[in-house]
């Protein structure tokens, strides 16, 4: 049964990182490190392939997985005794473990939307989203950099993950709609 | 402060990581408050985790997370990945128009891996001996063509069908089609190239016009992959390499492995192994030769009408001659497109490779008959001989004529962009963003928007350190010229939405001072603009400037690339409020033009030109 799996399980990594890491991204909470979650995921489903059960949805089933792997890493954060103080508002995350039971595939749909929205953004503002998620670099330098002040550049990041949210919404409606 | 301002702050605070305990309690304390606040600022969040993927969403990324994520897991020594991706495509019921291309990649991860386990017991006890090796498209870009065996003809094809028994035609240089069969192989066609795929079990090709480039799997001995051509047959166990059809001839030059060619003139062959090339011609003087590969060489200069893909060659009395762009009907979104085009092959024939370098720069001579935009591109392949993408540049004529309407252009290599995918706009993945260090394949020059007598001379590469700096165009010396060398004159007049006649948006572009200053009137369903359009002869800026019926002033800069004026305005309201806009404008014909208003989700308006007033 295992004869020649690393090879092929090469193959579903590469498929399902980017879905897996997108509903990773969007269900964990504050402090987790998805990537980290995400390989842990593979590396459970290779050691259990014969667990698999032919014939029944792969996707589904390594979706499992992760979920389980989620809930032992936010488990173990929580236990640590200043997570909440420092990290993690309750309510958030209560909206985001309720926000888990949507289906993982929606979330890759969010991503793909999400690039598109970006894309569409005036280059102007996108500079802002490309220094902060790409560049990382400080507020500070952003501010230097934009001729705005420290609150104008925080308002601004504030509009644009809103401006992004409602145009992946509108997307994910009309996809809906559509299908 | 009012609480969703408060919460604004704090959470953006928050999100940077820099809200302190007191800003937590608080945050908290506003969270418990309003439910409304607690599921925005998990969409808000939600978007930034997403946002921080999309950063890390380059193919080294990937690559880096694929390779650590495999490094934890146990080697094993077998391989037949192969024989499972061939099990992977999508069925011929699950095929998808291009706009539904997202949809289907999201689905396709999870059907192509189960999938992919399903079948694992099934191949190894059974191998699909009878079954037509269809070919399954994975990028298409540009305009291309499918003829079915039955002669039912589709002027589109969507990433994931499949293809067998039938031609594929891509058509126009801007043009390529990438197939990928069962096994993994892959060919892609380009250069206006024409293929007929059989239906039968084993891969067989007949490649009439036109370049493939292919990698091709180890195929069973008794029954390798077979191409034809008009002057050639080629057998092939497994290898990479790419062919190139002219006008009659066959160049195919091997990169990996060994292909057996037969020259069908005299039935000779011979095999060619990596790092060779052979030329099979019609010429009854000529012999299947098969020579190892020159070295690449950074100068070149094309020998028309030598390799000519497009276009008609007029000799001139003293010499030399010119070879002109000739029509070629495409459709694109359905709609009947002319282009006028002119192309010449580089890599046909026994002339040694063309490398390009960052600092290459072309020379194109040739002559125009009036005014408007050409557009000047390349096909270029990687060092090992594999199609690697195509690059252009649109260029406004007039500006760079003389006097004699000859044009005398220079292009650096980073002036050029790289064609995207026709499906989203977005590279393929892992296609090259920029020419250097590529292969040059072939040129071309055309026209969108009529024809304009364009005709070129002679089109050379060479190395921008070694030549005279390329000669700018002159500089317009007022805005009617500014208007006219980017083909946007037309603009004067009065446009309105297609969609309401004009009840959404009409706009009307008129003189104030002839050639100096343009001015610009529109209204939409709350407000009127009047804008004012000129030149700043200093720096050669068109600038904007305007205000509304609410009070709103805007300042801003127009700019002409590749067939597009672009508008990008600043604005401040009434009320102190700034922002920003872009409209982008693109003729469709002279009396349609489409509006782009970027806003995050981009609206488009079909403007049309009110006739007779």
């Amino acid at each position: 049964m295992r004869g020649g799996e690393t090879t092929v399980f090469e193959v579903i990594v590469r498929r399902f990182e980017e879905p897996l890491r997108a509903w990773l991204a969007a269900q964990s909470p504050p402090a987790v490190d998805v990537d980290e979650v995400a390989q842990r995921s593979f590396v459970a489903a290779f050691a259990r392939l014969d667990d698999y059960e032919l014939g029944t949805n792969f996707g589904a089933w390594l979706f499992t997985i992760a979920r389980f792997q989620l809930m032992t890493e936010a488990t173990r954060l929580r236990r640590i005794a200043d997570y909440h103080a420092r990290y993690a508002p309750d309510l958030l995350q209560r909206e985001l473990e309720r926000r888990s039971s949507e289906p993982p595939e929606s979330c890759q749909a969010r991503l793909a939307h999400l690039k598109t929205c970006l894309s569409a953004l005036p280059e102007h503002l996108r500079r802002f989203v490309t220094w902060r998620y790409e560049e990382e670099i400080p507020l500070a330098e952003m501010s230097a950099r934009s001729g705005r002040s420290v609150p104008a550049v925080k308002k601004l990041l504030w509009k644009l993950r809103r401006q992004l949210h409602d145009c992946v919404e509108r997307r994910m409606a009309a996809e809906g709609a559509a299908s | 402060m009012r609480p969703d301002e408060r919460f604004t702050e704090l959470w953006t605070d928050y999100l940077e990581g820099e809200l302190d305990e007191g800003g937590i309690a608080e945050l908290r304390e506003l969270l418990s408050a309003d439910e409304a606040l607690v599921r925005m600022a998990a969409d808000s969040y939600q978007t930034h985790r997403l946002l921080s993927l999309v950063a890390q969403g380059s193919s080294e990324s990937r690559e880096s997370f694929v390779r650590e994520t495999m490094a934890r897991i146990p080697a094993d020594g077998s391989c037949f990945m192969d024989r499972v991706m061939s099990h992977i495509t999508p069925q011929p019921g699950e095929r998808r128009a291009p706009a539904q291309r997202a949809l289907v990649l999201r689905w396709l991860p999870w059907v192509a891996a189960a999938a992919v386990l399903v079948v694992l017991g099934a191949i190894l006890l059974r191998a699909p001996e009878a079954e037509p090796d269809a070919a399954q498209v994975t990028e298409v870009v540009g305009a291309v063509r499918w003829t079915s065996g039955d002669g039912e003809v589709a002027d589109s094809l969507a990433i994931g069908a499949l293809l067998s028994g039938g031609t594929l035609e891509v058509l126009g240089p801007e043009s390529w089609c990438t197939l990928r069969f069962r096994d993994t192989s892959t060919v892609t066609l380009s250069c206006s190239g024409r293929l007929t795929i059989s239906k039968l079990a084993q891969k067989e090709l007949h490649l009439q016009v036109g370049a493939l480039s292919a990698v091709v799997c180890p195929q069973p001995a008794d029954r390798p992959m077979l191409i034809h051509t008009p002057e050639a047959d080629l057998q092939v166990l497994g290898t990479a390499f790419r062919v190139e059809v002219g006008s009659s001839s066959t160049a195919l030059r091997v990169s990996e492995g060994r292909v057996r060619v037969t020259r069908l003139a005299d039935g000779s062959s011979a095999e060619v192994p990596s790092g060779h090339r052979a030329i099979a011609s019609l010429d009854p003087r000529g012999t299947l030769q098969v020579v190892p590969r020159s070295a690449p060489t950074t100068e070149w200069r094309g020998r028309l009408p030598d390799g000519t893909i497009h276009g008609t060659w007029v000799p001139s009395a003293g010499g030399g001659g010119r070879l002109l762009a000739t029509p070629l009907l495409l459709h694109r979104d359905g709609e009947p497109i002319t282009l006028r085009v002119a192309a010449q092959s580089v890599s046909r024939g026994g002339s040694p490779p063309v490398a390009l370098e960052a600092n290459s720069a072309f020379r194109v001579r040739g002559s125009v008959a009036s005014a408007g935009t050409v557009h000047f591109g390349f096909s270029t392949a990687r060092m090992d001989g594999q199609f690697a993408g195509k690059f252009i540049i649109a260029c406004p004529v007039p500006a760079l004529t003389d006097g004699a309407g000859v044009l005398d252009l220079w292009f650096r290599l980073t002036d050029f962009q790289p064609l995207a995918s026709v499906d989203g706009g977005a590279l393929p993945t892992g296609a090259p963003e920029s020419a250097d260090g590529l292969e040059l394949r072939d040129w071309w020059w055309c026209t969108r928007e009529g024809d304009l007598g364009l005709a070129v001379s002679s089109v050379e590469l060479t190395v921008s350190d070694t030549v005279p700096p390329p000669a700018p165009g002159p500089a317009p010396s007022n805005l009617g010229e500014a208007l006219k060398a980017a083909g946007f004159e037309r603009l004067l007049g009065t446009w309105v939405d297609a969609e309401t006649g004009g009840e959404d948006i009409r706009v009307t572009y008129g003189w104030r001072f002839e050639d100096e200053v343009m001015d610009i009137t529109a209204s939409d369903r709350t407000k009127k603009t009047a804008s004012l359009m000129g030149l700043n002869s200093g720096t050669g800026e068109v600038y904007h400037i305007g205000v509304d019926s609410e009070g709103t002033s805007s300042l801003g800069t127009w700019s002409f690339k590749e067939g597009e004026a672009v508008l990008e305005l600043g604005f401040t309201t009434v009320a102190g409020e700034q922002g920003g806009r872009r409209f982008r404008h693109e003729f469709v014909d002279d009396d349609t033009m489409l509006m782009t208003i970027d806003y995050p989700e981009p609206v488009v308006l079909r403007m049309v030109r009110v006739k007779g007033k």
